[in-house]
This record gives structure tokens, C-alpha cells and sequence, in this order.
């Protein structure tokens, strides 16, 4: 089996977000208007509160997905099955409203975000249970899994639990005893960010100072120096996926109770890739998870600001994104003089 | 050869920042065309250093290089390749998917018409090579099956294939037996009669001594000097790499002393100073000593395999404070037997017993539960991880010791790899990451993690890879200080002298099956490498044929 | 290393320094006009969809006969979970006098956010809402429509060009399922095709969603070679797979709010058109004049002129024979005379 180790130079990574900024000043300028863009690329995010919040709001959820990249990637494991694991979480958290009396109010809440995690959790795991038994390489069945439970959600959402009340393709809303607070109106700004950040600091400390985390760490390190010294290398290879799993799956959870409240068809694809994307700016370091996240939030929501107002089309965001993915896994090389 | 050098550096000095080592002093090499050159010298002598200078990989604080006359940029690695210098690294690194051609021609493709590979003729290129050379290798296999020595040939095929004119091998024959490395010498031979220099950077004198036409000695980063092959013997030349520590005391500046090694520096672990549980007793190291408990037990114990080397109905006994050496050819089964002994092979039949229960489930966890220490033969591939820093190399089987509520506090970790560290004499930062280390120091990293505490059992595969003169000395003295302190010692090595001179008793694995002689005294170096190629003479053969078990303080019997 | 992450770090403040000055002093020359600023929301894209395409060519037509009328075209992505989010930021940004859009979805959106911002105007095409203060809506009357482009389908059916054989099939493929949709233009469609025969039968189809043309491609092929001659086509971006399986199997393709001849000639025969173009351009008028009535919704249709079917093309000429096109005019004239009515249900 190849072992992957992903690439953690911190200066690479402000290369590459310095480049996706250079990009996107690139395209505004090219398209003229002038500095007006500019700036509203730069100040948009903050010129109000909601695109603030909504910036806020969508770091969180990114912080969740990285999380759960890095930790994969931590145990030598790599999770390519985010995008249906968030989707599957959600509609588990969606079946778990629909199922339960409208009076359960927050004990609700918490009892689908915890199926939510579940969902994400189930698909990822099983991933990682095949590793374990039978070496299947789990960056392509959680990628195939992922691929087969999006169609699967998106029959239920526009056949049996399709509003039909609306034209859009959504489900019915849940109910409003199951709504997260709203830290910041007007905006989304729900519990994702104090979650995230709570998280990332819990898996940092687990990662580094306990013993199950220095277990998991060398298995990602050297799987067969970690299991030569006795350690369960099974167990660290099926327990980070599924965590990561859980994570992914909670964010679909929280996107659904805290910002849309229904299950609109498509509403949380992206967030597994740039899930990656945050985890690899991060140098999927648990603690860098949540700064990383911040600023790629703020790359998106900047390109929407300047798609929304300054006449910029609509494939800006994609650019963007596409730059930071392309150079954030180049390795920089150290400088001269050095032989080991 | 030609009059003037083909190579030559002068005045060569460089000091790494990272750590201040001095590494090069002033120093000087001179390489002549169609010679074997060895330049020899102690771990951190300098010599691996002035070998990357020259390759280009590393720059000089001062000094200049000349090949063939021109002057060459300092740190240019393919100014260098240009100028004809091929390494071959110590630890070489292939790209494991691709085959051992795609391997070879990787940075020199031949191409027909643009970006088509040229694989055919690329093919027939190499086999022309390796007619030449008299290297054979099978370069369609993928490289991730290679054998240490495999991965050597390959190596060397790139770089002669590349152009190379000036072969430079680092520590060619660390990693091999006495067979291979008796191979890859003739080789080396065949390659200087075509006109290539070949130099090889060792601290293996004995083996240098002959097939060396001229050799350079470094100490502490200086040139001691240049001599022919005649000029010196095994012992000269081992005073020459030495000597002047005592004399000249601890005048280098780095805190790290640990590579220029006195019989002072293998105190600590000499002297019993173990952290952790105090010994449970002191025996005689004696060989008579049948009442001591078994530790270890094999009965009957098989593994078959469909191809490759197999171990047929292997028995024997090990008891506290004894030494058992097991040799053979590594890919005839020694190799098979460490990982059946290591836990990553489970026998298809028979049974193992550690201190008399037998074990269940055998695997690495069992092995570490029962406080069994191992030290493979794969020292970096299996023994550290290179990534990590050197506590958390340290810690990995004092885990339960160190973990309170689960959580492993910095100051308790940061407390022990420390000390254990001081056990072999390594003053350095532990958190720093392990690869910064040089492989001496690695190796006792290994050492001090695995026999720094209290061990039943310990199992140690080649002890004398990838350790230098001193090295090997401290080595065979923690042994044997362990064996006195009722450690039972179970070697494998594929080094015939190694295990003559120490252990208790000798097992030869041949054909799969485990001769077991008790008393080795007899036994002299030939003796018994015929016997791992086959040859039958009277000890405990656990073939087919025998029905009880051997122990191995029993009596010599005859057997046909 | 460092040095350079230095340099790098300080141009890059720089530069963001001169970008916020300037944009500063920019501002402040804006504000000093009186500007009429409409922003125009395109559900999707623009590119590929006629109806969106029509809408923006409106409102900007309307924009140039006015002095300080500016419009921003913002595209929103097929992703309907954005659209709220895009909406809610354009109405939040408080710079637009007016957001135009157009889709059926856009009303619900639009009445929950003007809640939180209830200063902001929307002029809402091709959708229905009665009652809100402040979004105008205008629908077409897809009743119609629809019986238009189904009587056509089944007179083609039933006559003899070239592509259209004996059994009496039509196909109608459509991005999704809406109660539009399923209300309205399904039925009326289903209507015109029982007038011109009653033994027609219907094959409809759903793509499931306005941009995945390979797939359509797919269902028209099916539809094609189970002996349905003609089909028509409501699903945007999709529209281009059913043409290319219409040519390569050999069938017919009724084009549904613009006029497609030109996109497919001799495979698209028949067109039924919706004039977007002249709905933004007179009610964005109008509201740019200040007289355009909001709280109100609207529903034109053929006798107003904003519903029809182009029988001027000389493609439809060309590919259709002289009988049907007289009965289509006689249906048109029936229509616009009022002698034929078709009202749209209460939609939920």
C-alpha cells in the first residue's frame, strides 16, 4: 500500500492563498471597473452583517469538514467521501425531525444533530472497516460511497419528501421548536463557528497530548514502526474515519437546523471538497483548522460579494477556489544546505 | 591510472548551522580514474558529508572541487551529474509502484518523437548495461519487492546509466550479508577495470582492506591522510580512525559528542544503569545453568508458504540469561524466521510459549505486552518512525507507564526520553525530529528505547548494522551485560563471526529447518557457513525426524 | 525563506491599502447622483436560457431610454439553495432601487426576506404572489401556452411530414416537477392535444434539473425510438440534449418561451413564445417612472399579446405544410378574440 503524507509547510500554504488573492485581483481587474471592485472583493465580506455572519457561519462548517480531514489524514487514512457524508448526515438530522413529536424542542435538536453525525459517520466508517480487513483503499470507497448516497438523498428529496408546495426542490421545513439559535441577525450565523472552534480545540488536545492521540499519530507516521511497537493499527485506522465521518455529518446536521431548515436539493455540496481544501491550509493541524477555514470562508464570500456587486461573473468562485486547490499541495523546498 | 587526479577537492569546510556540527574541516580528496578508492572513517567523521559536497547536494562554507580538470560550481547537483559523479546513497529511495527500469530511467528518458517513452529501447540499453557491468537485476518487477541488495544494484544501474564516471557509494554494504557483499565487490572490481572510479565511503575495514586501491582516512572532518593499500593493515588503519580522541579530549564545539565514542561513552549501558524496574537477578552467565525458567519456547513450529523460503517444525528453547544466536542466509529464511519471531507471521502449526503459556494469538501487541524488546533489522523502516521527534521515537513502549487518565503529560515524556537518552550518551533535543540525527545516533535511539528498560526477552536481528567500530563494541558489551543480568538474548545475523564469538549456543536455519548446537565453541567460521548452505555435521537437527524437543543445554547427539 | 514571506506579506498590504483608498474616494462620487439602480437576479445562468437572456435584454433596453438607470446582471447559480442567500444580499446591500428576476421559485423566496428588508422593491416575472406590499409579479398564462404548443404536437402527429409516423405519440420533457408546471402547463398541453385528436397519447418526462443535457439526451432518445415523432421541451440548459437526439434519431421538437427555430432549423417546427423581453422592458419602465403597481400580480396571455406562437419564421414555413399552419392561425385567432377562453386554476 502507498503512504500518503500530505504536505504540512505552513509557508506553502501562504503561498497558495497569497496566489488565489493575486488570481482573483487578477480577474477584477482584467474585467474592468477598477478599484471599486477591488475593494468590494476585499471589504465586502465585512460591510455588512450579514455577510459577515454568513462568512462566520460558512467557517464553521468548513472548520467541521476540515477537522474531519485532517484527523483522517493524521492515522494515514484519507476520507474522499465528504460530500455524500455531509448529505447523508443531513438527512438523517432531517429524518429525526420529521420523526419526532414538534414539542421536543432542543433535546430534538441535539438528538438529530447527533443522527446527523451518525449518518456521516456510518458511510466513512464502513470505509475504514474495509481497510482494516480487507486493505481496500479507503480514498476510493469513501469516494464511491459518497457518489452513490447523493443520488440516493436527492431521490427522497424530489420524489416522497419533496414540498409540494414549493417550486423550488426542497423538503417541507422542520419544525421551529428544532431551529438553532441565530447568533448574528440578519444572518445564518447559527452554533456552527462556537462548535467548530470547541472541536478543533478538543481534537488538538487529544491529538497531542493524550495517549490515544500520539497511538494515532504514529500509525499515520509509520504504520509499521506503530504496529512493530504494539500499537492497535487496525483500530487508529477505522476510529479516524469514522470520526471524520461524524464530523462531515454533523455539519450537514447543523447547516439543515441552523441556516436552511429544510433540505433544499444540493444545498451542501462543496463543503466536503473544501473540506479538504481547509484541512490541507491547515497542514492538517487541528489547531490551524479553524484560522484556515476563516480565511477560506473569506475567499468565498468575497468572490460572492463581488459577484453580487461588482458585475463580476459567476465563475469567479470557482476560480478562486481551483487556485488555492492547485497550489496548496505543492511542496516547497527547503532551502540549500541541508542534507537530511 | 592517470597522472593527475580526476577528482579534487581541497580545503573542503562546512559547519550546519542547525546544529553547529563542524562537519568538514580543511578537508581533501583526490580520486584517479579506474581505482576502487576507499575513504573510511568513524560514524561523523565527515565522510558522508564530503561525498554530498561533491555530489552537489550540499554547499561548502569553503573550499573547491575540480573534476577533470575544470573547476566545478559548489552546490550544483546537476553540474555535478554533468561532470560524471554518480551516488549511491546509503538509504535509496525508489519510487515503489514503477518497476526497477522505470526506476532506472527516470530523469533520462529515451524518447521517440515528442514525450513518447522509449521503453523497448530503453530495455535493451540497460540489459547492455548489465552485460557490461555484470550486474543482473530483474528491472520489470515493481521496486516495492526489492531486497536491500536489489535496491543497491538499482541504484548503482542509474547511475552508470546516467553517465556516471565517478561512482561514489555510501556505506554500500551496511545492509547486506557477507555473501552479497561479497558479490557487489566484484563488481566494484569489474567496473574499475573499465575506467570508472569507484569510491567507497565505509567504516568496514576489514572488508576494505583488500579490494581497495587506495584509501583516505577523515577524522573528526579533517583528512588524516592518503595511503595505498599496502601500506597499511586492519589494525593501523583502525588507530588511524580513532586514535586522538583521548588525546586531543572533547575539543569540538557541539554538544552532541556522542560520534566520537570512547569506552567511556558505553559506561552507562555497560553498567547496568537501567530506568524502570531493577533486574530480578544477577546470573552467572554460565551455561550450565538447565534450572533457569524458559522464556521462550518454540514446538514444532511451521510456516508454510506457496513460494519463497519456509520453517519446518522449528524447536527450541531459550532460558533466562542466555545467548542464543540464530544464523543463515536472509533470504532463505532467516528474514522469514525474524518475522515469525516479531509477531507478523502467524505459524500454521506448532505452538510458541512465552514463559510457559502458550500464546494465543501471536502478534507484535503480544509480543510488547510481554515486555519482549526487538530490534529489526529494518532499523528506519521498522524500528523509528523518521518523521516523528526523538521522544516520541522513545516513548512508544513505556506508553502505559507514562499515560495517566489517558493523557500523556509533556513533562513526564520530555523527563524520560531525556534520560534515556543520557543512557546512551545522547545530549540532544528530543523534540527535535528524528531524521536531523545521523544513523549512528538513530540506532541509539533504537537502543535506548528498547533495551533501556527492564526486558524478559530480547530480540535483536544484525546487531552490528549500521554501527560503526565503537558502535559495534558498545553493542556486543550491552548484550553481554544483559545476558549477565538474566536477559535471555536472542541474535539473528547473517555475519558468521559475529555470532561465534558471543553466544551460548548457535542455531543454523537451513532449508527451513533449525540445527541447534549447544556448545559452539567447536564450531570455526567455515564450519559453519557450510552448514547453512547444507552441509550435515553432528548438533540437533529438529527435522522430520526427531521426535522429542531439543533443548539447547542438552548433550550433542548423533543423528544421520 | 523568511525574507520573502516578509516582502510578500508587506506588498500584499500595500496593496490592499491603495485598493481601500481609492475605492473610498469612489464611493463618495457615486452617492451624489440620482440614480435609478435595478439589479437584475438570474436564477442560473444567462448564458444557454432564452427566457433569462429576454429578461435582461428588457430591463436594459428600458435602462438606455432613461438617464441615470444603471443595472447590474448578478448570476446565481443552479444551486437553489443560494438563491435566498443572493437575494437576501442584494436586498441587504440597500443599493438597488429595484431587483428584477424571474423564475417560479423567486416569489416565496422573496416574500420571506421582505420581512427583514421591506424598503426593497421586486419586479418578479414568469411567477405569481398576491398581496406583497412590495413585489410585483407577472405571470404568463401557461394555459394557454401550453394548449398552443400541444395542438400544434398533435396535428403533427397526425399529418404526414416526414419524421412523423403513424402512431399518435407526443413527448413533452421537462427540467422539474412545479405546481406550474403540473397545474397548469401539463394540462393545457395535454387539452390542445385531445382538440386536435383524441387518441393521442402523451410521454412525459423529467429530467430533474435545468442543466444536465446528457441525460436529456438520453430520455428523448427513448421517447424517440418508442415511436413518439414530436416533443416538447421545457428544460433550459437540457433543451440541447433533446435537440441532438432529434437529430441523430430523427424526430421533431417544439421550442416552449422563445422562438427556436434558428437553434435546430428543420428539427425545431414549432415555437410558442412568451415576449419577456417586452414584459421587463415596459413594467421596468414603468417602474423607473415610478408607476408600476406593486402588491399586484399579473396574468397576460395571448389576447394581451405576451403569449403566442411564431408563425412569421420562415423555417416554420418551410417545415410545416399549409393545412396545419392555417389551423394554427385559426386557433390563435380564436384565442385572441376571446372566443376561446383558458383560465389558469387557483394555484396553491
Amino acid at each position: 500500500m502507498l503512504s500518503r503524507k500530505p504536505p504540512t509547510s505552513l509557508f506553502g500554504s501562504l503561498i497558495a492563498l497569497a496566489a488565489a488573492f493575486l488570481v482573483a485581483m487578477l480577474i477584477l481587474g482584467i474585467s474592468g471597473g477598477g478599484a471599486g471592485r477591488l475593494s468590494t472583493f476585499f471589504i465586502g465580506p465585512f460591510s455588512n452583517l450579514f455577510s459577515f455572519g454568513n462568512m462566520l457561519s460558512n467557517a464553521g462548517l468548513l472548520s467541521l469538514t476540515g477537522l474531519g480531514i485532517s484527523l483522517a489524514f493524521r492515522s494515514g487514512t484519507f476520507n474522499l467521501g465528504g460530500e455524500g457524508q455531509v448529505y447523508l448526515g443531513a438527512l438523517a438530522g432531517y429524518l429525526v425531525c420529521i420523526l419526532l413529536p414538534s414539542t421536543a424542542g432542543s433535546g430534538g435538536a441535539l438528538l438529530a444533530l447527533t443522527a446527523a453525525g451518525g449518518g456521516g459517520l456510518v458511510l466513512a466508517a464502513f470505509s475504514g472497516f474495509a481497510r482494516m480487513r480487507w486493505g481496500t483503499d479507503e480514498l476510493i470507497s469513501s469516494f464511491l460511497l459518497s457518489a452513490a448516497a447523493i443520488p440516493l438523498v436527492d431521490f427522497l428529496i424530489t420524489g416522497p419528501l419533496k414540498d409540494s408546495n414549493s417550486y423550488l426542490i426542497t423538503t417541507q421545513r422542520v419544525a421551529e421548536g428544532f431551529f438553532l439559535p441565530r447568533l448574528l441577525e440578519p444572518s445564518n450565523l447559527s452554533l456552527e463557528l462556537p462548535i467548530g472552534i470547541l472541536l478543533a480545540a478538543a481534537a488538538t488536545f487529544l491529538l497531542f497530548r493524550t495517549r490515544p492521540g500520539y497511538e494515532l499519530r504514529i500509525t499515520g507516521l509509520n504504520r509499521d514502526f506503530a504496529r512493530y511497537g504494539g500499537v492497535a493499527t487496525g483500530l487508529y485506522t477505522v476510529i479516524p474515519m469514522a470520526a471524520g465521518g461524524f464530523f462531515h455529518g454533523m455539519a450537514g446536521g447543523l447547516a439543515l437546523l441552523g441556516t436552511h431548515h429544510a433540505l433544499i436539493k444540493g444545498f451542501s455540496s462543496g463543503l466536503g471538497w473544501n473540506g479538504i481544501a481547509v484541512a490541507l491550509i491547515a497542514g492538517n493541524h487541528p489547531a490551524m483548522v479553524v484560522p484556515a477555514a476563516l480565511v477560506f470562508a473569506y475567499l468565498q464570500a468575497a468572490s460572492k460579494a463581488a459577484m453580487l456587486h461588482a458585475n463580476v461573473g459567476f465563475e469567479l468562485n470557482a476560480i478562486i477556489q481551483a487556485a488555492v486547490f492547485f497550489l496548496i499541495t505543492i511542496r516547497f523546498l527547503p532551502g540549500r544546505g541541508s542534507t537530511k | 591510472m592517470a597522472n593527475a587526479p580526476y577528482v579534487h577537492l581541497q580545503g573542503i569546510t562546512k559547519c550546519f548551522p542547525e546544529n553547529g556540527v563542524q562537519a568538514n574541516r580543511d578537508a581533501s580528496l583526490r580520486i584517479f580514474q579506474g581505482e576502487i578508492h576507499a575513504l573510511v572513517g568513524e560514524n561523523g567523521a565527515g565522510k558522508s558529508t564530503l561525498i554530498h559536497i561533491l555530489s552537489g547536494l550540499v554547499a561548502p562554507d569553503e573550499g573547491t572541487i575540480v573534476i577533470n580538470g575544470s573547476k566545478i560550481s559548489l552546490a550544483d547537483p546537476r553540474e555535478a551529474l554533468r561532470a560524471g559523479i554518480g551516488l549511491v546513497r546509503q538509504h535509496v529511495t525508489a519510487i515503489e509502484s514503477f518497476s526497477g527500469l522505470e526506476n532506472l530511467i527516470l530523469g533520462s528518458e529515451p524518447v521517440v518523437g515528442p514525450g513518447h517513452l522509449d521503453r523497448r529501447r530503453a530495455a535493451e540499453e540497460i540489459d547492455a548495461l548489465m552485460k557490461h557491468t555484470g550486474i543482473e537485476l530483474d528491472i520489470r518487477m515493481k521496486t516495492a519487492h526489492y531486497s536491500a541488495g536489489q535496491l543497491q544494484k538499482l541504484a548503482i544501474l542509474t547511475a552508470l546509466f546516467g553517465g556516471s564516471r565517478v561512482l561514489i557509494l555510501d556505506e554500500p554494504t551496511a545492509f547486506l550479508s557477507d555473501t552479497e557483499s561479497r558479490g557487489f565487490f566484484s563488481i566494484f572490481h569489474h567496473l574499475a577495470q573499465t575506467g570508472l572510479a569507484v569510491v567507497i565511503v565505509t567504516h568496514r575495514i576489514r572488508e576494505i582492506l583488500g579490494p581497495a586501491q587506495r584509501i583516505t582516512i577523515m577524522r573528526n572532518g579533517r583528512t588524516v591522510g592518503e595511503y595505498p593499500a599496502g601500506a597499511l593493515d586492519a589494525s593501523g588503519l583502525a588507530s588511524l580512525m580513532v586514535e586522538g580522541q583521548s588525546a586531543e579530549g572533547k575539543e569540538t564545539p557541539s554538544a552532541d559528542d556522542s560520534e566520537s565514542t570512547t569506552g567511556a561513552d558505553t559506561a552507562a549501558l555497560v553498567n547496568g544503569e537501567h530506568t524502570g524496574s531493577p533486574r530480578k537477578k544477577t546470573g552467572t552467565g554460565n551455561k550450565n545453568n538447565e534450572q533457569e525458567p524458559v522464556l521462550l519456547e518454540f514446538s514444532g513450529v511451521s510456516v508454510e508458504r506457496e513460494r519463497g523460503p519456509s520453517l519446518k517444525n522449528i524447536s527450541f528453547r531459550l532460558r533466562e540469561g542466555e545467548l542464543f544466536g540464530i544464523t543463515g542466509i536472509r533470504e532463505h529464511g532467516l528474514e522469514l524466521f525474524e518475522d515469525l519471531l516479531a509477531g507478523i507471521i502467524t505459524p500454521n502449526s506448532g505452538t510458541i510459549r512465552y514463559h510457559g503459556k502458550k500464546v494465543e494469538k501471536h502478534s507484535p501487541r503480544t509480543l510488547r505486552r510481554a515486555g519482549i524488546a526487538y530490534v529489526p533489522t529494518e532499523r528506519i523502516r521498522r524500528g523509528i518512525s523518521l518523521e516523528a521527534s526523538v521522544e516520541e521515537n522513545l516513548i512508544l513502549l513505556s506508553l502505559g507507564k507514562l499515560s495517566r487518565w489517558g493523557i500523556l503529560p509533556r513533562k513526564d515524556t520530555g523527563r524520560f526520553a531525556t534520560e534515556a537518552l543520557k543512557e546512551v550518551n545522547l545530549l540532544t533535543d528530543p523534540r527535535q525530529p528524528i531524521h536531523r540525527l545521523s544513523g549512528g545516533q538513530i540506532q541509539r535511539v533504537i537502543l535506548a528505547r528498547e533495551l533501556g528498560e527492564w526486558r524478559d526477552l530480547v530480540i535483536i536481528s544484525e546487531p552490528e548494522w549500521g554501527l560503526d567500530l565503537a558502535g559495534r563494541q558498545m553493542m556486543y558489551r550491552t548484550l553481554l551485560q544483559l545476558r549477565s543480568e538474566g536477559t535471555a538474548v536472542l541474535v539473528l545475523s547473517s555475519d558468521l563471526e559475529e555470532v561465534l564469538s558471543h553466544a551460548d549456543a548457535i542455531g543454523v536455519l537451513h532449508d527451513g529447518y533449525l540445527t541447534v548446537f549447544p556448545e559452539p565453541g567447536g564450531l570455526s567460521r567455515s564450519e559453519l557457513g557450510s552448514l547453512m548452505l547444507g552441509a550435515s555435521r553432528e548438533g540437533e537437527k529438529t527435522g522430520p525426524n526427531t521426535t522429542q524437543e531439543p533443548d539447547i543445554r542438552k548433550e550433542e547427539t548423533d543423528n544421520a | 525563506m523568511k525574507k520573502t514571506l516578509n516582502i510578500l506579506l508587506t506588498g500584499f498590504v500595500i496593496l490592499m491599502l491603495i485598493t481601500l483608498i481609492s475605492c473610498e474616494k469612489e464611493k463618495k462620487a457615486d452617492t451624489k447622483q440620482e440614480n435609478f439602480d435595478i439589479a437584475v437576479f438570474v436564477p442560473g445562468v444567462t448564458e444557454g436560457s432564452p427566457t433569462y437572456k429576454e429578461m435582461v435584454e428588457g430591463v436594459q433596453r428600458a435602462a438606455e431610454e432613461k438617464e441615470g438607470v444603471s443595472v447590474n446582471v448578478v448570476e446565481g447559480g443552479f444551486n437553489q439553495a443560494e438563491w435566498p442567500e443572493s437575494l437576501t444580499s442584494l436586498a441587504a446591500s440597500g443599493e438597488y432601487d429595484l431587483i428584477v428576476s424571474s423564475n417560479p421559485s423567486i416569489p416565496e423566496i422573496c416574500d420571506e426576506l421582505t420581512e427583514n428588508h421591506p424598503d426593497q422593491r421586486f419586479l418578479l416575472l414568469d411567477g405569481y404572489l398576491e398581496g406583497n406590499e412590495a413585489i410585483h409579479t407577472l405571470l404568463y398564462n401557461q394555459m394557454e401556452q401550453g394548449y398552443l404548443a400541444g395542438y400544434f404536437g398533435g396535428l403533427i402527429t397526425k399529418g404526414d411530414l416526414e419524421h412523423a409516423n403513424p402512431d399518435l405519440k407526443v413527448g413533452m420533457i421537462v427540467g422539474q416537477e412545479y405546481p406550474m408546471m403540473n397545474q397548469v402547463i401539463l394540462p393545457g398541453f395535454k387539452l390542445g392535444l385531445k382538440t386536435a385528436d383524441s387518441s393521442i397519447q402523451l410521454d412525459f418526462r423529467v429530467v430533474g434539473n435545468w442543466y444536465d443535457a446528457g441525460k436529456a439526451q438520453e430520455l428523448a432518445k427513448s421517447m424517440y425510438e418508442s415511436g413518439v415523432d414530436i416533443i416538447l421541451t421545457i428544460a433550459g440548459g437540457a433543451n440541447q440534449g433533446v435537440i441532438s437526439s432529434a437529430k441523430e434519431t430523427g424526430g421533431y421538437v417544439i421550442w416552449y418561451d422563445t422562438s427556436g427555430y434558428d437553434v435546430a432549423p428543420g428539427v425545431v417546427i414549432g415555437s410558442t413564445y412568451i415576449d419577456q423581453e417586452r414584459a421587463a422592458y415596459e413594467r421596468s419602465l414603468a417602474a423607473i417612472e415610478g408607476e408600476l403597481v406593486y402588491g399586484e400580480a399579473e396574468i397576460l396571455g395571448v389576447a394581451e399579446g405576451f403569449v403566442g406562437f411564431d408563425t412569421e419564421h420562415n423555417q416554420y414555413r418551410r417545415n410545416v405544410d399549409e393545412e396545419t399552419r392555417k389551423n394554427i392561425d385559426k386557433m390563435i385567432e380564436r384565442m385572441k378574440s376571446g372566443e376561446l377562453q383558458l383560465e389558469i386554476p387557483t394555484i396553491n
